[in-house]
């Protein structure tokens, strides 16, 4: 500044004028006071005046002088006044027109332009200088060239180059779009900056002009800062908002996207597969360049525009990035061989990823900058906004890319995630932002840069997390960064990672159900959950969203009972793994619970998984939990024996209240117990000793064993749970084959009851009490049985007094051995009824040939069971039907094949089969009816066809079947007609 | 109706302890067994049915016992069953006009094992049966209609024409 400038009167309209200026830009017709000039000496009148080149159409770059007089020079030194007007008008057409632009668009890059546009002649540089060097106090359009190029240059920009960026409905290319806008931009803008630089404040540096440009944000010049301010504002007021916003969101989500190493289209993943990475890596490279092969010449523009703009961001960035090495190097400071060894496997890792990924990094990064220093990046909310936006969006697609469905075990997840954060988002993060932040705030404007590059702030920020790991608190301020700064981006780390961490959470909450279904295979992804688990409303979360999957996709008809169950017990497992407090299992645990409550086949399907090792072989079938006999084997956890009393352990250091949210009736539960969870289902025991009673007798009779290890086990395991009386029975069953063993051995010793040509006998002595009920419905057996079990009795009689034994002569098995003509039948383990109805054929000489209905009364055997055993020897070929339900034994195999009329037989039975059946239904509706038709009076057929849903089972009779019936009834003089209904008749 | 036709199956499986239990599914499966119970005794001279297919809602027959005044006749009532069943017992009422020292004209009862002396192993055939040992055994200590307790042990003869008009008034 010329400070020598003496301050002088401005005349009052003039100074009122001036005021209204400063708000209104003047137009061109206005008129201009005369400019205020310092005397020179060192402006040279040219020799000759340049012919006037015609000025272009537009505003105001000619001078108007209205009155010399009007402002006199108040300085005495000065020439008189009209000469330095008439030199300053000159100097001021000359400037004017050598720096107005021409009316079109620029060419594409700043040294395209510096080569084509004209150096200006030793006038104009005069000129110029002369005009610039007289600073005119109070700036306007009219006085001052460099008010008067920024208003040329928006005028320039609004009429010339706006209408090149307009971004259209429609494009395929999103990056090449946003970078050859950006790319015109900022050529125009370096354009405008040359100019500015070269020609309007080349002052102090005089003759380095080009240097000048270079490093224009190191200058404290605030002209430029003004300038640049200015003609950032009109670029961005003229960026078309929804579209380029959009437009910037897309590009930058595809280019982060890659730069964070999302799968995209190129799939680089993380470390396993390292072998195969070299060859992704240059598959990808090549698929990079076949992308952005259409915006090489839009990018060349870029790279010109670095190497002119020199060192700003870009290029300090790229070698920032481009050698992570550089930056790790930090830490091989702290000398842990473990680490080091860490530190490579990762270098080595980043090398293989490095290429694509830092090729679209470097994108990002060249985008940014070129947006930040267009001031629409950083410079306006806009540009963070969107950028906020974009990295929103990766978190959210990177997580549920890389992690959906990976539950291996011990889980990586978290610290994947975590490192993820920290190194590749964080850091991208860092380098976008942090150059931008500076540009914010007017005055720390370059001064911020120019304090810590971004590299050395990533660097120091990371240099003082590195510290904050090694337990180290300092922070380095050699770097220069002030500890606002460092504890920001720590925070800003910190509050990343946890929102990742949200989002894994919600990914795993949503998928909890499948890591369910699949345990133990997802144990991983419980891992991951428990980090997520750590306030009430995700609880809550987890809770609501699990239990509601869980009504949808298990508690309904469709599923069988031992998926249900399945499912639970996965459910439990996991959810002690989650939480070992058992809140959370206790409350998505309820829903379950009591759906299973109201299945009918739970006991049943429990009971038979406890008891799977009692189970008669090669009846397992995929009802089966066999599981749960293991589990059953595990014990009670320790914690849980001491029962309720729990809480009143007053000795029990350890103890702590109950969590939070904990329902009201909600128990503890310190380890995991399955079965213990199972069989409080119900409060009462009787439902499962009435099961296990069942399982066990049948495994108790239906084998000819003495010994029964595994039973006892099991009856001895089921004692803890559920206590010594109510296992009673089974312990009495138990005693009773054991006493059977014994007694049987003594009575069959006492009776001498193995008598040559006598088939042996061997009992089971049941006290019928403490046995599950069995069918009494017996037959006479064959004599020689007969006589057998008499002497059997007899010694029991006198081996037990005062006990009486009673025969089930339906249980048991037989050992039948069949001498036929040409072969022998063994059946090793065929029932008694099976046994007594084979016998028949055998035991008189006169007739071999017997009919169901004379087997039945013969044998005093209901008909069905005497049907069902002729079935059975029929199918092992032993008995024949020869005609209207007669049968006889195949005595030569030769007879059957002869004539063979086996099939007809079969079907036949089968007939008579279901006939049986449906005499039972028959037996049932015709009962109620006679019910429905006492209580409720005459019906007619309809209604009593509707009111037969109350029969258990569900009735499936048709109404021509129901009306047939009722005529049957009727003709038994059952039920009578009358009217349309049907009714019971009057006594 | 499938639903509870199911668990009414079901209940002389392995489930039927699960009767036992609270909650709303085990009174209808309760009255499911009883149902099924009731259906397959044939108890001579008693019957009871659901009506219109609401278990909750029972009718019932009653034959007048043999040897009594109501030899021949036939009674009509309604079992109501409460929802906490069987807990509470059922409300019993005669339909049938009816004439008896211990029922009211409105068809009312007085009987101690449907008020006081109630008990869970109670069931609607047990009702039933008490109601018509009822018949031929009045309670002449506590009665509901003082009339008849006098007919009954005076004048048999004009007990049963009283009755008889009674029960006529359900025949018109």
């Amino acid at each position: 500044m010329a400070t020598f400038l003496s301050q002088h009167p401005i005349p009052y309209s003039q100074g009122r004028k001036r005021i209204f200026e400063s708000v209104f830009p003047p137009s061109a017709s206005s008129t201009l006071p005369t400019p205020l000039a310092t005397p020179s000496s060192s402006f040279v009148i040219p020799p000759s005046q340049p012919p006037q080149t015609p000025t272009p159409s537009h505003g105001y770059n000619t001078r108007h002088h209205p009155n010399v007089t009007l402002s006199p020079a108040p300085i005495s030194l000065a020439p008189s006044p009209a000469a330095i007007f008439a030199k300053e008008s000159r100097a001021w057409h000359l400037a004017t027109t050598y720096l107005s632009f021409p009316a079109d668009p620029f060419p594409g890059s700043l040294r395209e332009y510096v080569q084509t546009h004209q150096d200006p002649t030793r006038d104009v540089v005069e000129a110029i200088r002369y005009l610039t060097t007289h600073h005119p106090e109070d700036a306007t359009p009219e006085t001052s060239l460099l008010e008067w190029y920024t208003c040329e240059v928006r005028r320039h920009f609004l009429a010339h180059v706006r209408p090149e960026i307009s971004i259209p409905t429609e494009y395929k290319d999103g990056a090449s779009l946003l970078e050859e806008i950006l790319g015109r931009l900022t050529t125009a803008q370096s354009i405008y900056l040359f100019r500015l630089r070269t020609y309007i404040i080349p002052e102090k540096k005089k003759g380095r002009a080009r240097r000048n440009l270079d490093s224009w944000d190191e200058s404290d010049d605030s002209k430029v800062q003004a300038f640049v301010r200015s003609l950032n504002s009109i670029i961005s007021y003229s960026l078309p908002d929804p579209a380029w916003n959009k437009l910037v969101y897309e590009v930058f989500l595809e280019l982060c996207g890659t730069a964070v190493g999302l799968p995209g289209d190129d799939d680089v993943d993380d470390d396993d597969d390292t072998v195969l990475d070299d060859e992704d890596g240059s598959d990808t490279i090549s698929g990079d360049e076949d992308v952005y092969h259409g915006v090489r010449l839009s990018q060349q523009s870029f790279v010109t525009e670095t190497d002119c703009d020199g060192d700003i961001v870009v290029d300090d960035d790229g070698v920032a990035i481009g050698n992570p090495r550089d930056m790790d190097g930090i830490d091989e400071f702290g000398v842990y061989r473990q680490r080091a060894e860490e530190k490579a496997k990762e270098k080595k890792n980043k090398r293989l990823e490095e290429k694509p990924r830092e090729k679209a990094r470097k994108k990002v990064l060249d985008i940014w900058a070129a947006m930040e220093k267009l001031g629409v990046g950083g410079g306006g909310r806009r540009g963070e906004r969107v950028f906020a936006e974009v990295i929103n969006t990766l978190l959210t697609t990177y997580i549920n890319a890389h992690f959906a469905g990976v539950w291996e075990t011990p889980s990586k997840v978290g610290d994947d995630l975590n490192h993820w954060v920290e190194h590749v988002l964080g850091q991208l993060v860092l380098d976008v932002l942090f150059s931008s932040k500076s540009a914010n705030s007017p005055e720390g404007w370059a001064a911020r840069l120019k304090k810590l590059s971004p590299r050395e702030s990533f660097r120091a920020s990371r240099q003082s997390l590195d510290n904050r790991k090694k337990g180290a608190m300092e922070v380095d301020a050699g770097a220069g960064v002030g500890e606002d700064d460092i504890k920001r981006r720590k925070e800003d780390l910190e509050s990343w990672k946890r929102i990742a961490i949200g989002r894994l959470g919600r990914l795993r909450v949503g998928e909890l159900f499948d890591i369910v279904v699949e345990w133990p295979e997802s144990l991983g992804g419980v891992e991951d959950l428990r980090s997520y688990i750590i306030s009430p409303q995700t609880r809550l979360h987890l809770t609501t969203t699990f239990t509601s999957a869980l009504s949808t996709r298990l508690l309904h008809p469709a599923a069988a009972t031992s998926d249900i169950l399945r499912a639970y017990i996965s459910l439990i497992r996991a959810f002690t793994v989650l939480d070992p407090h058992g809140v959370l299992l206790d409350r998505v645990s309820r829903g379950i619970r009591r759906y299973l409550r109201e299945r009918d086949d739970t006991v049943r399907v429990i009971v038979r998984g406890i008891m799977s090792e009692s189970l008669p072989d090669g009846t397992e079938d995929a009802e089966d939990l066999p599981e749960l006999a293991q589990e059953l084997g595990k014990g009670i956890p320790a914690t849980q024996q001491s029962g309720g009393l729990e809480e009143l352990d007053y000795d029990d250091l350890s103890w702590a209240p109950d969590p939070v949210d904990a329902g009201p009736e909600f128990r503890r539960s310190k380890g995991l117990d399955v079965v213990g969870s199972l069989i409080s289902l119900w409060e009462s025991k009787e439902v499962w000793t009435k099961e296990v009673a069942a399982v066990l007798s049948g495994r108790l009779l239906g084998s000819d064993e003495w010994l029964f290890e595994k039973e006892i086990r099991t009856i001895e395991l089921l004692k803890l749970r559920f206590g010594e009386t109510t296992m009673q029975g089974c312990d009495v069953m138990l005693k009773d084959i054991a006493d059977s063993k014994r007694s049987d051995g003594h009575i069959r010793a006492e009776e001498h009851l193995k008598i040559e040509g006598f088939p042996e006998i061997h009992t089971k002595i049941l006290s019928r009490l403490f046995w599950p009920t069995m069918k009494e419905g017996g037959f006479q057996v064959p004599v020689e049985i007969r006589e057998l079990q008499e002497r059997y009795e007899q010694g029991f009689e006198t081996l037990k007094k005062k006990r009486k034994l009673t025969w089930l002569q339906t249980m048991g098995t037989v050992e039948v051995e069949l001498e036929l003509e040409d072969r022998v039948v063994q059946v090793p383990d065929a029932t008694t009824w099976q046994a007594a109805v084979i016998h028949q054929f055998g035991e008189e000489e006169r007739s071999n040939k017997w009919t169901i209905p004379r087997l039945a009364d013969n044998l005093e055997m209901e008909e069905s069971l005497v049907k069902k055993a002729v079935q059975f020897w029929q199918s092992k070929d032993v008995l024949k039907e020869i005609g209207n339900g007669v049968y006889t034994v195949i005595e030569n195999l030769e007879e059957l094949e002869a004539n063979s009329p086996a099939q007809t037989g079969v079907t036949a039975e089968e007939d008579e089969e279901v006939t049986d059946d449906k005499k039972r239904e028959r037996m049932v509706v015709e009962q109620f009816v006679v019910g429905m038709l006492t209580n409720g009076g005459a019906m007619p057929l309809e209604r009593i066809s509707m009111m037969l849903g109350l029969v258990p089972g569900g009735f499936s009779w048709g109404q021509e079947e129901l009306r047939e019936f009722l005529s049957r009834m009727k003709s038994e003089g059952k039920v009578e007609y009358e009217g349309g209904s049907w009714r019971i008749p009057k006594a | 109706m499938d639903q509870s036709t199911e668990s009414a199956n079901a209940s002389s499986g392995p489930g039927k302890s699960t009767t036992t239990l609270n909650g709303g599914q085990s009174v209808s499966k309760r009255l499911q067994t009883e149902l099924m119970q009731l259906m397959m005794s044939t108890t001579p001279g008693i019957s009871a049915f659901p009506t219109d297919g609401n278990l909750q809602h029972w009718t019932g027959t009653i034959n007048g016992p043999e040897g009594t005044p109501y030899e021949s006749l036939t009674f009509k009532l309604t079992l109501e069953f409460p929802s906490n069943y069987p807990m509470a017992p059922p409300t019993v009422l005669f339909t049938t006009p009816m004439f008896h020292p211990n029922v009211d004209m409105s068809g009312r009862i007085c009987l101690d094992i449907l008020k006081d002396k109630w008990s869970a192993v109670y069931n609607v055939q047990s009702i039933l049966l008490s109601l018509q040992s009822l018949l031929g055994e009045p309670n002449n200590k506590s009665p509901l209609n003082g009339q008849a307790a006098e007919l009954w042990d005076k004048d048999p003869k004009e007990y049963k024409r009283l009755l008889m008009l009674r029960h006529k008034e359900a025949e018109d």
